[in-house]
């Protein structure tokens, strides 16, 4: 069973949230990072860009296989994970820490009211 | 950064699968109509016809210069005018993995839910074995899944798909060992996934005039039921949206260069 950490909640479709000091920090989780298997390539919005909750901003490629990502957040994109261009090394290794993929100035918390906190993520994977 | 979605056209058979020919389409127009089945509802199976011979390339795969094309011909971006003599038009597709040359080969698609009866694990590696294993029984008694443990991401230079090995080639039996036969790559947005593979018809006995009937039996593989069938004019609604797809992104030059 993968890890799925209690401190943020979840998109059906695998990204996390983790409210950190005003920010919504995104990723994508354990589970889904083991599922893409080996990961090749990776496109992220840009700075200043906005994100729609439940709406595509970026694609990651594992061998043959292009996966959308889905914002977990209504915002303005304010850091992205740059490193993870050249090597996406940390998505693998680390989903919940280092290998974190872009940090957002929420508009509003409409769209994180409506994520799975981490025991329904769980049950959604067939955990409990 | 993307677009949302076009709103779903219905099959009127929610239950079963939708199999579409139309007849040949330039390269942007057969790959926006793969991308337009990733966002539709129901499931397709369709068969890719060309005007001309075309190179499509893996949504991210950079682009092929001169030195790492090994034999591999000379392109230039589709939309890009005009084309260099002797040069081949080059289209991205919403999938991933290496370049293929279409013209010879069976080109065909499937998209659907997943995860869904058909792919219970919504894993690239997963879906890919299964199709490829599908697909291998279409040309029983020539070809088998490759199978084996592959590193793919080592294969990310090599410019020419079927060059690259992977455990979900489709493979025949030749003097030195397996040959690939055929490739598949795939993508996955919103609950679907989107699958496109190129089969080499030299090698598999794989004729035109078998094409609709093998993608019958495909969709009989898959455990999926009967199929409505579109042949040739996809009609008004379906080009509206490919053109759509075609001038936002596929018949656009530096999107295609990458």
């Amino acid at each position: 069973m993968s890890n799925i950490p209690k401190d943020r909640q979840y998109l059906s479709s695998h990204e996390w949230a983790q409210q950190v000091e005003g920010l919504v920090v995104v990723g994508i989780s354990e589970h889904a990072a083991e599922e893409l298997g080996e990961l090749v390539f990776i496109e992220l919005p840009a700075e200043g860009d906005e994100v729609t909750f439940d709406t595509q901003f970026g694609e990651i490629e594992s061998v043959k296989a292009v996966s959308g990502l889905n914002s977990p957040v209504n915002g303005k994109v304010v850091e992205v994970n740059h490193q993870l261009v050249d090597s996406q090394a940390a998505i693998s290794e680390s989903p919940f820490e280092a290998g974190w993929l872009i940090k957002v100035i929420p508009a509003d918390h409409s769209g994180l009211d409506k994520l799975l906190d981490a025991a329904d993520y769980e049950a959604q994977l067939g955990g409990s | 950064m993307l677009e949302r979605p076009d709103p779903p056209m219905r099959t009127g058979i929610e239950n079963s699968y939708h199999l579409l020919a139309p007849g040949p389409l330039s390269a942007p127009q057969n790959m926006a109509l793969d991308d337009l089945l990733l966002d539709q509802p129901g499931w397709f199976l369709r068969l890719t016809r060309w005007q001309q011979p075309v190179v499509t390339l893996g949504r991210f795969q950079p682009w092929p210069e001169s030195d790492d094309r090994c034999g591999f011909p000379s392109i230039h971006p589709c939309g890009d005018l005009p084309a260099p003599p002797g040069s081949l038009a080059a289209v991205r597709r919403a999938t991933g993995g290496g370049a293929i040359l279409h013209g010879d080969d069976l080109t065909i698609a499937i998209a659907g839910d997943c995860p869904s009866s058909v792919f219970s694990q919504r894993s690239p590696t997963a879906v890919a074995n299964i199709i490829s294993s599908k697909l291998s029984r279409l040309f029983e008694g020539h070809a088998s899944r490759r199978g084996g443990d592959t590193r793919e991401a080592s294969m990310q230079h090599i410019t020419d798909c079927f060059r690259r090995s992977s455990p979900s080639d489709v493979v025949v039996d030749g003097p030195r060992g397996p040959i690939k036969a055929g490739g598949i790559a795939l993508a996955f947005r919103r609950g679907r996934v989107l699958i496109e593979a190129s089969l080499r018809r030299d090698l598999l006995e794989a004729h035109p005039t078998d094409d609709l009937e093998n993608l019958q039996r495909l969709g009989l593989l898959l455990g999926l039921p009967s199929a409505k069938s579109s042949e040739g004019d996809l009609g008004e609604p379906w080009q509206e949206q490919i053109s759509r797809r075609v001038q936002q992104r596929f018949g656009d030059p530096i999107w295609n260069r990458g």
